[in-house]
Protein backbone atom coordinates (compact mmCIF):
# COMPACT_ATOMS: atom_id res chain seq x y z
CA UNK A 1 0.00 0.00 0.00
CA UNK A 2 2.75 2.40 0.99
CA UNK A 3 4.69 1.45 -2.11
CA UNK A 4 1.66 2.20 -4.32
CA UNK A 5 1.20 5.62 -2.74
CA UNK A 6 4.88 6.49 -3.15
CA UNK A 7 4.78 5.51 -6.79
CA UNK A 8 1.62 7.50 -7.54
CA UNK A 9 3.16 10.61 -5.97
CA UNK A 10 6.42 10.04 -7.82
CA UNK A 11 4.50 9.64 -11.10
CA UNK A 12 2.72 12.99 -10.76
CA UNK A 13 5.75 14.87 -9.44
CA UNK A 14 7.97 13.64 -12.27
CA UNK A 15 5.43 14.50 -14.98
CA UNK A 16 4.95 17.93 -13.40
CA UNK A 17 8.73 18.49 -13.24
CA UNK A 18 9.12 17.45 -16.86
CA UNK A 19 6.38 19.72 -18.21
CA UNK A 20 6.76 22.86 -16.12
CA UNK A 21 10.45 22.92 -15.26
CA UNK A 22 12.59 20.86 -17.61
CA UNK A 23 10.65 21.69 -20.79
CA UNK A 24 10.95 25.41 -20.06
CA UNK A 25 14.75 25.28 -19.99
CA UNK A 26 16.65 26.37 -23.05
CA UNK A 27 20.10 25.14 -24.00
CA UNK A 28 20.79 27.80 -26.63
CA UNK A 29 22.39 26.48 -29.80
CA UNK A 30 22.32 22.91 -28.42
CA UNK A 31 18.53 22.91 -28.38
CA UNK A 32 18.02 20.86 -31.56
CA UNK A 33 20.53 18.22 -30.42
CA UNK A 34 19.69 17.64 -26.78
CA UNK A 35 16.30 16.98 -25.32
CA UNK A 36 16.24 16.48 -21.58
CA UNK A 37 13.81 13.89 -20.29
CA UNK A 38 13.68 13.22 -16.55
CA UNK A 39 10.29 11.59 -16.10
CA UNK A 40 11.66 8.21 -17.29
CA UNK A 41 13.37 8.05 -13.89
CA UNK A 42 10.02 6.65 -12.72
CA UNK A 43 10.59 3.57 -14.89
CA UNK A 44 14.23 3.24 -13.73
CA UNK A 45 13.26 3.08 -10.06
CA UNK A 46 10.09 1.03 -10.56
CA UNK A 47 10.07 -1.90 -8.06
CA UNK A 48 11.50 -5.14 -9.41
CA UNK A 49 9.16 -7.46 -7.57
CA UNK A 50 6.16 -6.13 -9.51
CA UNK A 51 5.36 -8.02 -12.69
CA UNK A 52 6.94 -6.77 -15.91
CA UNK A 53 3.53 -6.87 -17.59
CA UNK A 54 2.25 -4.23 -15.20
CA UNK A 55 5.36 -2.19 -15.92
CA UNK A 56 4.46 -2.18 -19.64
CA UNK A 57 0.99 -0.83 -18.90
CA UNK A 58 2.28 1.76 -16.43
CA UNK A 59 4.84 2.90 -19.00
CA UNK A 60 2.04 3.34 -21.53
CA UNK A 61 0.08 5.62 -19.19
CA UNK A 62 3.18 7.56 -18.19
CA UNK A 63 3.98 8.24 -21.85
CA UNK A 64 0.40 9.20 -22.67
CA UNK A 65 0.32 11.66 -19.76
CA UNK A 66 3.43 13.39 -21.08
CA UNK A 67 2.14 13.29 -24.66
CA UNK A 68 -1.05 15.00 -23.62
CA UNK A 69 0.87 18.00 -22.32
CA UNK A 70 3.52 18.21 -25.00
CA UNK A 71 1.28 17.63 -28.05
CA UNK A 72 3.66 14.94 -29.24
CA UNK A 73 0.78 12.69 -30.24
CA UNK A 74 1.89 9.35 -28.79
CA UNK A 75 5.59 9.06 -29.54
CA UNK A 76 6.59 9.37 -25.88
CA UNK A 77 4.12 6.60 -25.00
CA UNK A 78 5.64 4.38 -27.64
CA UNK A 79 9.19 5.06 -26.46
CA UNK A 80 8.20 4.43 -22.83
CA UNK A 81 6.66 1.09 -23.71
CA UNK A 82 9.85 0.20 -25.56
CA UNK A 83 11.92 1.15 -22.51
CA UNK A 84 9.73 -1.02 -20.27
CA UNK A 85 10.17 -3.86 -22.74
CA UNK A 86 13.98 -3.58 -22.67
CA UNK A 87 14.27 -3.22 -18.88
CA UNK A 88 13.85 -6.87 -17.79
CA UNK A 89 16.61 -7.98 -20.20
CA UNK A 90 19.00 -5.34 -18.86
CA UNK A 91 18.12 -6.22 -15.28
CA UNK A 92 18.98 -9.85 -15.87
CA UNK A 93 22.31 -8.85 -17.39
CA UNK A 94 23.38 -6.24 -14.87
CA UNK A 95 22.13 -7.92 -11.71
CA UNK A 96 23.42 -11.41 -12.05
CA UNK A 97 25.28 -11.69 -8.72
CA UNK A 98 22.81 -10.33 -6.16
CA UNK A 99 19.27 -11.56 -5.51
CA UNK A 100 16.90 -8.90 -6.79
CA UNK A 101 13.52 -10.29 -5.83
CA UNK A 102 13.29 -8.61 -2.46
CA UNK A 103 14.35 -5.14 -3.59
CA UNK A 104 11.56 -2.59 -3.36
CA UNK A 105 13.03 -0.12 -5.79
CA UNK A 106 16.16 0.46 -7.80
CA UNK A 107 17.94 3.68 -6.96
CA UNK A 108 21.46 5.00 -6.46
CA UNK A 109 21.59 3.71 -2.87
CA UNK A 110 20.29 0.18 -3.36
CA UNK A 111 22.60 -0.62 -6.29
CA UNK A 112 26.25 -0.50 -7.10
CA UNK A 113 26.65 3.04 -8.46
CA UNK A 114 28.74 2.20 -11.50
CA UNK A 115 26.37 -0.55 -12.58
CA UNK A 116 23.37 1.66 -11.93
CA UNK A 117 24.71 4.48 -14.12
CA UNK A 118 25.35 1.99 -16.91
CA UNK A 119 21.84 0.61 -16.52
CA UNK A 120 20.28 4.10 -16.64
CA UNK A 121 22.36 5.15 -19.61
CA UNK A 122 21.48 2.07 -21.68
CA UNK A 123 17.79 2.43 -20.90
CA UNK A 124 17.83 6.15 -21.70
CA UNK A 125 19.72 5.45 -24.92
CA UNK A 126 17.14 2.90 -26.11
CA UNK A 127 14.38 5.33 -25.15
CA UNK A 128 15.87 8.24 -27.08
CA UNK A 129 16.75 6.18 -30.15
CA UNK A 130 13.16 4.96 -30.40
CA UNK A 131 11.81 8.46 -29.73
CA UNK A 132 13.93 10.23 -32.35
CA UNK A 133 13.28 7.49 -34.93
CA UNK A 134 9.55 8.03 -34.48
CA UNK A 135 9.95 11.78 -34.54
CA UNK A 136 11.83 11.76 -37.85
CA UNK A 137 9.89 8.79 -39.20
CA UNK A 138 12.70 7.88 -41.59
CA UNK A 139 15.93 5.94 -41.54
CA UNK A 140 17.73 8.46 -43.74
CA UNK A 141 19.38 10.41 -40.93
CA UNK A 142 20.50 7.56 -38.69
CA UNK A 143 23.92 9.08 -37.74
CA UNK A 144 22.30 12.30 -36.54
CA UNK A 145 19.66 10.34 -34.61
CA UNK A 146 22.36 8.27 -32.86
CA UNK A 147 24.34 11.42 -32.03
CA UNK A 148 21.25 13.11 -30.62
CA UNK A 149 20.37 9.98 -28.64
CA UNK A 150 23.86 9.70 -27.11
CA UNK A 151 24.05 13.40 -26.15
CA UNK A 152 20.53 13.41 -24.75
CA UNK A 153 21.07 10.23 -22.74
CA UNK A 154 24.29 11.54 -21.20
CA UNK A 155 22.65 14.78 -20.08
CA UNK A 156 19.39 13.17 -18.95
CA UNK A 157 21.11 10.31 -17.10
CA UNK A 158 23.40 12.65 -15.18
CA UNK A 159 20.44 14.83 -14.19
CA UNK A 160 18.46 11.79 -13.07
CA UNK A 161 21.36 10.38 -11.01
CA UNK A 162 21.99 13.77 -9.38
CA UNK A 163 18.28 14.17 -8.72
CA UNK A 164 18.12 10.77 -7.03
CA UNK A 165 21.07 11.66 -4.78
CA UNK A 166 19.28 14.85 -3.79
CA UNK A 167 15.69 13.68 -3.49
CA UNK A 168 15.70 10.05 -2.37
CA UNK A 169 16.33 9.44 1.32
CA UNK A 170 19.29 7.27 2.11
CA UNK A 171 18.08 3.97 3.61
CA UNK A 172 19.39 3.06 7.06
CA UNK A 173 21.83 0.20 7.29
CA UNK A 174 20.30 -2.91 8.84
CA UNK B 1 -1.18 -28.05 -29.89
CA UNK B 2 0.60 -28.26 -26.57
CA UNK B 3 3.78 -26.96 -28.16
CA UNK B 4 1.87 -24.05 -29.61
CA UNK B 5 0.60 -23.07 -26.17
CA UNK B 6 4.07 -23.42 -24.73
CA UNK B 7 5.37 -21.18 -27.48
CA UNK B 8 2.73 -18.54 -26.77
CA UNK B 9 3.52 -18.74 -23.10
CA UNK B 10 7.16 -18.05 -23.89
CA UNK B 11 6.51 -15.00 -26.07
CA UNK B 12 3.56 -13.50 -24.23
CA UNK B 13 5.64 -10.60 -22.92
CA UNK B 14 6.69 -9.79 -26.45
CA UNK B 15 3.07 -10.15 -27.63
CA UNK B 16 1.86 -7.64 -25.03
CA UNK B 17 4.63 -5.27 -26.11
CA UNK B 18 3.57 -5.55 -29.76
CA UNK B 19 -0.09 -5.15 -28.82
CA UNK B 20 0.58 -1.92 -26.86
CA UNK B 21 2.77 -0.57 -29.66
CA UNK B 22 -0.07 -1.15 -32.14
CA UNK B 23 -2.43 0.84 -29.91
CA UNK B 24 0.09 3.67 -29.61
CA UNK B 25 0.74 3.72 -33.34
CA UNK B 26 -2.96 4.09 -33.98
CA UNK B 27 -2.91 7.17 -31.74
CA UNK B 28 0.21 8.54 -33.46
CA UNK B 29 -1.29 8.13 -36.91
CA UNK B 30 -4.59 9.73 -35.94
CA UNK B 31 -2.60 12.65 -34.54
CA UNK B 32 -0.19 13.18 -37.40
CA UNK B 33 -2.71 14.35 -39.96
CA UNK B 34 -4.31 17.60 -39.00
CA UNK B 35 -7.61 16.92 -40.76
CA UNK B 36 -8.52 14.20 -38.29
CA UNK B 37 -9.70 14.87 -34.80
CA UNK B 38 -7.07 14.10 -32.21
CA UNK B 39 -7.86 13.59 -28.58
CA UNK B 40 -4.44 13.57 -27.02
CA UNK B 41 -3.59 17.24 -27.04
CA UNK B 42 -3.24 20.23 -24.79
CA UNK B 43 -6.53 21.76 -25.90
CA UNK B 44 -8.10 19.30 -23.47
CA UNK B 45 -9.42 21.24 -20.52
CA UNK B 46 -7.31 19.28 -18.02
CA UNK B 47 -3.89 20.17 -19.39
CA UNK B 48 -5.20 23.50 -20.64
CA UNK B 49 -6.02 24.50 -17.08
CA UNK B 50 -2.48 23.64 -15.93
CA UNK B 51 -0.96 25.65 -18.73
CA UNK B 52 -3.16 28.65 -17.92
CA UNK B 53 -1.91 28.59 -14.33
CA UNK B 54 1.72 28.38 -15.36
CA UNK B 55 1.18 31.12 -17.98
CA UNK B 56 -0.28 33.47 -15.39
CA UNK B 57 2.98 33.22 -13.44
CA UNK B 58 5.25 33.47 -16.46
CA UNK B 59 3.41 36.54 -17.78
CA UNK B 60 5.26 38.79 -15.35
CA UNK B 61 8.60 38.00 -16.90
CA UNK B 62 7.55 38.89 -20.44
CA UNK B 63 5.87 42.22 -19.75
CA UNK B 64 8.72 44.27 -21.19
CA UNK B 65 8.67 42.46 -24.54
CA UNK B 66 4.89 42.60 -24.75
CA UNK B 67 4.87 46.33 -24.07
CA UNK B 68 7.37 46.91 -26.84
CA UNK B 69 5.38 45.01 -29.46
CA UNK B 70 2.16 46.69 -28.36
CA UNK B 71 3.76 50.11 -28.66
CA UNK B 72 4.94 49.34 -32.18
CA UNK B 73 1.52 48.05 -33.11
CA UNK B 74 -0.15 51.12 -31.64
CA UNK B 75 2.12 53.39 -33.63
CA UNK B 76 1.29 51.65 -36.89
CA UNK B 77 -2.42 51.78 -36.14
CA UNK B 78 -2.19 55.45 -35.28
CA UNK B 79 -0.66 56.17 -38.63
CA UNK B 80 -3.70 54.71 -40.33
CA UNK B 81 -6.09 56.78 -38.30
CA UNK B 82 -8.47 59.05 -40.16
CA UNK B 83 -7.08 62.27 -38.69
CA UNK B 84 -3.71 61.73 -40.28
CA UNK B 85 -5.16 62.10 -43.75
CA UNK B 86 -5.59 65.48 -45.32
CA UNK B 87 -7.79 66.36 -48.25
CA UNK B 88 -5.77 66.37 -51.44
CA UNK B 89 -8.07 68.60 -53.40
CA UNK B 90 -11.64 69.72 -53.22
CA UNK B 91 -12.32 68.25 -56.63
CA UNK B 92 -11.54 64.67 -55.67
CA UNK B 93 -14.43 62.25 -55.94
CA UNK B 94 -15.60 60.96 -52.61
CA UNK B 95 -15.58 57.20 -52.55
CA UNK B 96 -18.50 55.75 -50.71
CA UNK B 97 -17.25 53.76 -47.74
CA UNK B 98 -20.08 51.28 -48.26
CA UNK B 99 -18.37 49.65 -51.21
CA UNK B 100 -15.85 48.14 -48.77
CA UNK B 101 -17.14 45.28 -46.71
CA UNK B 102 -15.29 43.57 -43.93
CA UNK B 103 -13.96 40.14 -44.89
CA UNK B 104 -11.66 39.17 -42.01
CA UNK B 105 -12.33 39.41 -38.32
CA UNK B 106 -9.53 39.22 -35.75
CA UNK B 107 -10.01 37.48 -32.41
CA UNK B 108 -7.28 38.41 -29.90
CA UNK B 109 -5.88 35.59 -27.79
CA UNK B 110 -2.93 34.64 -25.63
CA UNK B 111 -0.42 31.84 -26.24
CA UNK B 112 -0.44 29.75 -23.06
CA UNK B 113 1.90 27.02 -24.25
CA UNK B 114 4.60 27.26 -26.86
CA UNK B 115 7.07 24.62 -27.96
CA UNK B 116 10.17 25.11 -30.07
CA UNK B 117 11.92 21.81 -29.42
CA UNK B 118 10.31 19.21 -31.60
CA UNK B 119 9.92 18.84 -35.37
CA UNK B 120 6.17 19.21 -35.02
CA UNK B 121 5.70 22.24 -32.83
CA UNK B 122 2.23 23.07 -31.63
CA UNK B 123 0.96 26.06 -29.66
CA UNK B 124 -1.99 26.27 -27.29
CA UNK B 125 -4.24 29.34 -27.17
CA UNK B 126 -6.67 30.39 -24.45
CA UNK B 127 -9.76 30.70 -26.67
CA UNK B 128 -11.92 27.93 -28.11
CA UNK B 129 -15.44 27.18 -29.19
CA UNK B 130 -16.68 29.74 -26.66
CA UNK B 131 -15.31 32.47 -28.98
CA UNK B 132 -16.56 30.69 -32.13
CA UNK B 133 -13.11 29.44 -33.11
CA UNK B 134 -13.18 26.53 -35.51
CA UNK B 135 -10.60 24.34 -37.25
CA UNK B 136 -8.36 25.68 -40.01
CA UNK B 137 -8.56 29.32 -39.07
CA UNK B 138 -5.34 31.26 -39.58
CA UNK B 139 -3.36 32.66 -36.67
CA UNK B 140 -1.28 35.84 -37.02
CA UNK B 141 0.79 37.91 -34.66
CA UNK B 142 1.15 41.66 -35.06
CA UNK B 143 4.33 41.15 -37.10
CA UNK B 144 3.36 38.20 -39.29
CA UNK B 145 1.75 34.79 -39.65
CA UNK B 146 2.05 32.13 -36.95
CA UNK B 147 0.06 29.06 -38.08
CA UNK B 148 -3.46 27.74 -38.21
CA UNK B 149 -5.87 26.14 -35.77
CA UNK B 150 -5.61 22.36 -35.54
CA UNK B 151 -8.00 21.33 -32.77
CA UNK B 152 -10.57 23.20 -30.73
CA UNK B 153 -12.12 22.43 -27.37
CA UNK B 154 -14.56 24.47 -25.32
CA UNK B 155 -12.02 26.94 -23.92
CA UNK B 156 -8.73 26.15 -25.64
CA UNK B 157 -7.37 25.53 -29.10
CA UNK B 158 -4.15 24.09 -30.47
CA UNK B 159 -2.32 25.69 -33.37
CA UNK B 160 -0.12 24.03 -35.96
CA UNK B 161 2.75 26.50 -36.00
CA UNK B 162 5.00 27.49 -38.90
CA UNK B 163 7.70 25.49 -37.13
CA UNK B 164 5.96 22.23 -38.00
CA UNK B 165 6.88 19.91 -40.85
CA UNK B 166 3.17 19.42 -41.63
CA UNK B 167 2.64 23.10 -42.33
CA UNK B 168 2.49 24.60 -45.78
CA UNK B 169 0.79 27.59 -47.28
CA UNK B 170 0.98 29.48 -50.62
CA UNK B 171 3.10 32.63 -50.46
CA UNK B 172 4.20 35.37 -52.91
CA UNK B 173 6.98 37.95 -52.87
CA UNK B 174 5.70 41.40 -51.99
CA UNK B 175 4.59 43.32 -55.11
CA UNK B 176 4.99 40.27 -57.33
CA UNK B 177 2.71 37.45 -58.38
CA UNK B 178 4.84 34.29 -58.60
CA UNK B 179 3.41 31.80 -56.15
CA UNK B 180 5.58 29.51 -54.04
CA UNK B 181 4.92 27.08 -51.23
CA UNK B 182 6.11 27.82 -47.74
CA UNK B 183 7.21 24.85 -45.67
CA UNK B 184 9.50 24.01 -42.77
CA UNK B 185 12.40 21.94 -43.95
CA UNK B 186 13.94 19.29 -41.70
CA UNK B 187 17.23 21.19 -41.70
CA UNK B 188 15.68 24.55 -40.84
CA UNK B 189 16.13 25.93 -37.35
CA UNK B 190 13.65 27.88 -35.31
CA UNK B 191 12.62 31.21 -36.90
CA UNK B 192 13.73 29.91 -40.27
CA UNK B 193 11.50 28.61 -43.09
CA UNK B 194 11.88 27.62 -46.74
CA UNK B 195 9.94 28.50 -49.88
CA UNK B 196 9.96 26.30 -52.96
CA UNK B 197 8.29 26.49 -56.35
CA UNK B 198 9.15 30.01 -57.51
CA UNK B 199 10.63 29.80 -61.07
CA UNK B 200 14.13 31.26 -61.27
CA UNK B 201 13.32 33.78 -64.01
CA UNK B 202 11.74 35.83 -61.25
CA UNK B 203 14.49 37.93 -59.77
CA UNK B 204 14.59 37.57 -56.02
CA UNK B 205 17.25 39.19 -53.87
CA UNK B 206 18.35 38.73 -50.29
CA UNK B 207 16.26 41.04 -48.12
CA UNK B 208 13.03 40.79 -50.12
CA UNK B 209 9.84 40.42 -48.14
CA UNK B 210 7.60 37.41 -48.64
CA UNK B 211 3.89 37.76 -47.87
CA UNK B 212 0.86 35.46 -47.89
CA UNK B 213 -1.03 35.03 -51.11
CA UNK B 214 -4.43 34.82 -49.48
CA UNK B 215 -6.01 32.45 -51.95
CA UNK B 216 -6.52 29.60 -49.54
CA UNK B 217 -8.64 31.73 -47.22
CA UNK B 218 -6.64 30.96 -44.07
CA UNK B 219 -4.83 34.28 -44.01
CA UNK B 220 -5.61 37.72 -45.38
CA UNK B 221 -3.46 38.57 -48.42
CA UNK B 222 -0.28 40.60 -47.86
CA UNK B 223 0.27 39.32 -44.34
CA UNK B 224 4.02 39.28 -43.67
CA UNK B 225 5.82 35.94 -43.52
CA UNK B 226 9.50 36.84 -43.45
CA UNK B 227 12.49 38.22 -45.27
CA UNK B 228 14.76 36.31 -47.64
CA UNK B 229 18.16 35.46 -46.15
CA UNK B 230 19.44 33.07 -48.81
CA UNK B 231 18.58 32.32 -52.46
CA UNK B 232 19.45 28.75 -53.47
CA UNK B 233 18.56 26.50 -56.39
CA UNK B 234 16.05 23.71 -55.90
CA UNK B 235 17.76 20.49 -56.97
CA UNK B 236 16.41 18.95 -60.18
CA UNK B 237 14.30 21.89 -61.29
CA UNK B 238 14.46 25.47 -62.48
CA UNK B 239 13.02 26.83 -59.30
CA UNK B 240 14.40 28.96 -56.52
CA UNK B 241 14.76 27.55 -53.05
CA UNK B 242 14.47 30.46 -50.67
CA UNK B 243 15.45 30.50 -47.02
CA UNK B 244 13.54 33.03 -44.96
CA UNK B 245 13.85 34.51 -41.53
CA UNK B 246 10.36 34.68 -40.09
CA UNK B 247 9.14 38.11 -39.07
CA UNK B 248 7.61 36.55 -35.95
CA UNK B 249 9.99 35.51 -33.18
CA UNK B 250 8.77 32.06 -32.19
CA UNK B 251 10.79 32.08 -28.99
CA UNK B 252 8.78 35.05 -27.72
CA UNK B 253 5.17 34.58 -28.76
CA UNK B 254 2.59 36.17 -26.51
CA UNK B 255 -0.38 37.88 -28.10
CA UNK B 256 -1.77 36.54 -31.35
CA UNK B 257 -4.93 37.02 -33.40
CA UNK B 258 -7.10 34.31 -34.87
CA UNK B 259 -8.33 35.23 -38.34
CA UNK B 260 -11.97 34.49 -39.05
CA UNK B 261 -12.72 34.63 -42.73
CA UNK B 262 -16.40 35.50 -43.12
CA UNK B 263 -16.57 34.05 -46.63
CA UNK B 264 -14.53 30.90 -45.94
CA UNK B 265 -17.55 28.59 -46.11
CA UNK B 266 -18.62 30.07 -49.40
CA UNK B 267 -15.11 29.66 -50.82
CA UNK B 268 -14.86 26.06 -49.63
CA UNK B 269 -18.24 25.00 -51.05
CA UNK B 270 -17.34 26.63 -54.39
CA UNK B 271 -13.99 24.84 -54.50
CA UNK B 272 -15.72 21.57 -53.66
CA UNK B 273 -18.04 21.87 -56.64
CA UNK B 274 -14.95 22.32 -58.84
CA UNK B 275 -13.44 19.14 -57.43
CA UNK B 276 -16.55 17.07 -58.12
Amino acid sequence: MRLLLINIIRFSVLVFLQIFVVNQMSLGFLNPYISIVVYISFLFTFPVNISKYILLLVALFLGLAVDMFQNTGGIHASACVFLAFVRPFLLRRLQSDSPIDDIQELNVYTEDLQKYIMYCFLLAFSFFTWLFLLEEFSFSRIPLIILKAILSSIVSTSLIILGQFLLIRKPKKQ
Amino acid sequence: MKNLFLFFNKVKFFMLFIFLQIIVFKIIISNSSYQQASYLNSSASFSGWFYTQSKSIKDYFGLKEVNKTLAIQNASLKQESFHNYTIVSENEILIDKEIYKKKYLFQPSVVIQNSTRSRKNILTLDVGKNKKISKEMGVVASTGIVGFVKDVSQHYSTVLSLMNTDFNVPVVPMNDSCEGTLYWDKQDGINQVSVKGIPNYFKIKVGDTIVTQGGSGFFPPNERVGTVTEVLKESGSNNHLLKLKTSVDFYALNNVFIVKNIYKEELDSLQQTIDE
